[in-house]
């Protein structure tokens, strides 16, 4: 139908920027990669209030002010301000990482029409917020502090904040940064969970690729601190534990995921688009694919759909199993999900999987929902970059249920570190998994004219 | 690379009917699906009105309710509507590989149980003391597993990739109330780049829920006019005063034009134009210039390849808010310029309320009826017209005009536009170089 395109455009990635548990800027970030600094920890209590985890992935030094906000001009600093009470922290997050992506990029110097730049944002759902509602359930408690119905309808309803749907609605990031950044091209928001920053990135690749937008600025935010999203992943895993401390993807001793929050954005460009204006470029994006496998007594077959995504991205980008240089697994450390993803990987790759190398961030971050596979996607263009591979955290007995080659501290140490296994190669492939049964796929090369 | 998209199978669980045909009689007809509020009791709310889906269940399409009970009413909903489109696509049968098949839904957020999540904050409210780990202890004993998973919106994705075995592309998107227009925009493009031959595209909400009517009323969205419901919602006219909160699902099936001429599909229509964009303005705000709407309907006008004197209706966005109306009526007068005047314009709003994530699929399942019978619906409550509204808003009865293209336009909160071109399918299968095979 895009008949004005008798050809796909190549997309690259230009700029990054993270707000993360191991850092709030780039550099911080990549200083915790190299040194293999968790940002998991134990919480203060003060942070009750707003989150009932005892340890996670949180960005303590995100206090969500104007301070966090860099690189921005004057006038566009001043609309932010006025505009923080009106955001979630999720849409700091991400706007705080696309600020930086753009300074990265060094984008104002691109001077693109701004109808051909675009926003698409991997987002949490809604999640209700008990914090939201203290005032209006309280003026609507009868003498015996018990709810009352009949009372919201006059009493209730008044104590909401005026705008808080528009503060919790999933698409309000993507919206604030064309707000501030004068982005009016194509805006979409994927609220597809774990999943939805590779599919934000997918959605955005075939925009550029198509001569929709000349550039897009993709990524992922989101959390799992929040206590609705808390009490989601507790229900549906049984692994996981209240108190669950550390996080520790393909070992043997896993016990289960562990919250966290973040945010990464990135800046995409169309190639010549980039060239032109003498971009620095991060890698390629070759390739995207999803894949949804549930059967027909409604059980997700996450090992099926990740072989999916695996296949489909290879084909997609006509590349053979020998030629990808390592894989960023979804690692979520619970026993299921890890033996799972593991075998598909050995299903696809075969005998390549004895050395293939493979990582996992949540080690460092924990799970921030729609935010990992955006910082998880960034650590490996950074691991390209660098020539570099960070090491899967706590992976201290690799678990032989899991038919793979994980990246471990030992094999990054200096003395170790002529192993294949330290090496991230010249591409890789980000893998993300919805316990739901979908898995997705981004596959990425360092560019090559 | 010349892949077009046709549309094979529409389903739809909206207000006044429950599948194309009948919800079709009666927007025809200038009914109004819009009646006092009855899914919970708002006896005290300020807004007791809605556009409710009545007298429907999933044994319309066969399925035992039972097994989805513990789904919100938005899931139950694009089940039906899905069933409804596979059905009439005749996919069932068609043998092909499961990841060529994909699903993109705008599904918008379901509520938690309200009673549950309100009753449980407040055995933990106590004065001005609250903490969110004793909220969370409550809630793990209270709250149903099943039931809590399934309030998150991309649940009706995961279930119909598993109901119709589609192992292709899939996700959820949320920009607000031009959701699935984009998930059927978005999809063409996969079908369009070849990375999948069939998507199931469209979209499910309901808001009438407590939360629901708190959180628009607190952005004063809503019309309280309740003396008599069926009158509540009035686009375009002057005494216009908000949107009334409206509910369903609409899906089509979406397919390569090959694969449907292959197989001898009856396709009802074809998706030529799509255009997304941003007014990139403000948060609460339309754009005064109405920037992001005339990009939206420009940019679907360019990839249709049509001049504004050939399409013959535009289903408008057409919410009843002061705002919108104004807005969208200033984008329609500066895109189409001189030919302004001779659009018919209608808003079926006027008829289905507003379901919010859910308005660009059903508005579009709408389209695809009057592009096969000649006939555009209404806008009812249509008596006193606007000066800044000052097109031709089809007042009040159905029309008669052949069409042969149409746009369906959608407007959201925080900026978001999205328009969609459906025409007629021309048989050009010589021009795709495929031969039909004999019926």
């Amino acid at each position: 139908m895009i008949y004005a395109n008798s050809y796909f455009h190549r997309v690259v990635v230009t700029g990054i920027g993270v707000v993360s548990p191991i850092g709030k800027t780039t550099k911080e970030f990549r200083h915790s990669l190299a040194h293999g600094t968790s940002g998991i920890k134990k919480l203060d209590e003060s942070l009750s209030l707003t989150t009932p985890c005892s340890h996670a992935g949180y960005v303590a030094d995100f206090q969500g002010k104007i301070g966090d906000f860099d690189h921005l001009d004057q006038l566009t600093r001043k609309k932010v301000r006025k505009a923080l009470k009106v955001m979630s922290r999720e849409t700091k997050m991400a706007l705080s990482a696309c600020t930086q992506a753009l300074f990265d990029s060094d984008f104002d110097s691109a001077g693109y029409d701004p109808e051909r730049v675009g926003v698409t944002l991997g987002t949490g759902d809604m999640t209700l917020v008990p914090d939201d509602f203290l005032g209006a359930v309280q003026a609507c408690q009868d003498e015996n502090q018990k709810f009352d119905f009949s009372q919201w309808g006059t009493e209730g309803i008044t104590k909401v904040e005026p705008l808080w749907l528009l503060k919790s609605l999933p698409n309000m990031s993507a919206c604030h940064i064309a707000i501030y950044h004068d982005f009016q091209g194509p805006n979409n928001s994927i609220t597809q969970r774990e999943t939805a920053a590779n599919i934000a990135i997918a959605e955005a690749y075939r925009i550029i690729s198509d001569g929709d937008a000349d550039a897009m600025i993709v990524g992922g935010t989101g959390t799992t601190m929040l206590p609705m999203a808390y009490i989601h992943q507790l229900m549906e895993d049984d692994e996981v534990s209240n108190d669950n401390e550390t996080c520790r993807p393909f070992d043997l001793h896993r016990s289960g995921s562990v919250a966290g929050e973040g945010a990464a954005m990135v800046v995409l460009e169309e190639l010549n688009s980039a060239l032109d204006r003498g971009a620095k470029i991060y890698g390629e994006i070759c390739s995207t694919a999803s894949s949804t496998v549930i059967n027909g007594s409604h059980q997700a077959k996450r090992e099926q759909a990740v072989a999916n995504v695996i296949k489909m991205a290879l084909k997609n980008a006509q590349v053979s199993v020998d030629q990808v240089g390592h894989i960023h697994a979804h690692g979520l450390s619970t026993q299921k999900t890890d033996r799972e993803e593991a075998r598909a990987i050995r299903n696809i790759f075969g005998s390549r999987a004895d050395h293939l190398p493979v990582t996992a961030m949540k080690s460092y971050t924990g799970n921030a929902g729609a935010g990992s596979g955006a910082m998880e996607f960034v650590a490996s263009l950074l691991a390209l970059q660098e020539d570099k591979l960070f090491p899967i955290l706590n992976c201290n007995t690799p678990d032989p249920e899991c038919p793979i080659s994980p990246v471990t501290s030992n094999d990054t140490d200096l003395k170790n570190s002529n192993r294949e296994n330290s090496k991230p190669g010249n591409s890789f492939l980000n893998l993300s998994i919805v316990p739901h049964g979908q898995a997705s796929s981004i596959y990425v090369e360092s560019f090559q004219e | 690379m010349n892949r077009r998209v046709v549309i094979t199978g529409s389903g739809i669980v909206a207000p006044l009917g429950t599948t194309p045909e009948t919800l079709w009689s009666q927007l025809v007809e200038g009914q109004s699906g819009v009646g006092l509020l009855s899914l919970f009791d708002a006896e005290n709310f300020p807004v007791k009105v809605a556009a409710e889906v009545k007298d429907w269940s999933l044994w319309n399409v066969g399925v035992n309710p039972l097994q989805w009970s513990h789904c919100p009413r938005q899931t139950q909903f694009a089940v039906g509507a899905a069933y409804q489109a596979v059905r009439e696509s005749g996919i069932e049968k068609l043998r092909m590989d499961p990841t060529r098949k994909g699903v993109y839904l705008g599904c918008g957020e379901a509520f938690e149980d309200f009673d549950q999540f309100t009753k449980t904050i407040s055995q933990n409210l106590n004065g001005k003391e609250y903490d969110d780990q004793n909220f969370t202890n409550s809630a793990l004993k209270i709250f149903s597993p099943d039931a809590e998973r399934e309030y998150e919106p991309h649940m009706p994705v995961m279930h119909l990739a598993g109901l119709f075995d589609a192992q292709g592309p899939s996700g959820n998107c949320i920009a607000a109330c031009v959701s699935s227009s984009q998930a059927i925009g978005e999809s063409c493009r996969i079908i369009r780049r070849g990375e999948a031959d069939i998507m199931l595209a469209g979209g499910a909400h309901s808001t009438i829920h407590p939360f629901g009517v708190t959180g628009f009323q607190r952005l004063s969205a809503l019309s309280t006019y309740s003396e008599e419901p069926q009158k509540a919602v009035r686009p375009f006219d002057k005494n216009r005063q908000g949107f009334v909160i409206g509910e369903g699902a609409a899906i089509l099936v979406l397919e390569e034009l090959g694969s449907a001429l292959r197989r001898n599909a009856n396709i009802l229509g074809e998706i030529t134009g799509y255009g997304s964009s941003q007014d990139a303005y403000r948060i609460t705000d339309s754009h005064v210039e109405a920037r992001g709407t005339v990009s939206a309907i420009t940019k679907s006008l360019r990839m249709a390849r049509l001049n504004t004197d050939e399409i013959d209706y535009c289903n408008a966005h057409g919410t009843g808010t002061v705002v919108n109306d104004k807005v969208e009526t200033l984008a329609l007068k500066k895109v189409f310029g001189n030919d302004a005047v001779k659009l018919p314009v209608s808003s079926t709003k006027s008829m289905l309320g507003h379901a919010t994530t859910a308005c660009g699929a059903i508005e579009l399942v709408i389209c695809l009826q009057a592009l096969r019978d000649g006939v555009i619906p209404p806008t009812i409550n249509y008596e006193t017209p606007d000066p800044e509204c000052d097109l031709d808003y089809v007042p009040n009865f159905a029309r008669q005009v052949k069409c042969k293209h149409i746009l369906s336009n959608s407007i959201g909160f925080g900026g978001q536009n999205a328009a969609l071109i459906v025409s007629r399918y021309e048989d050009s299968a010589a021009a795709a170089g495929i031969t039909r095979k004999a019926a």
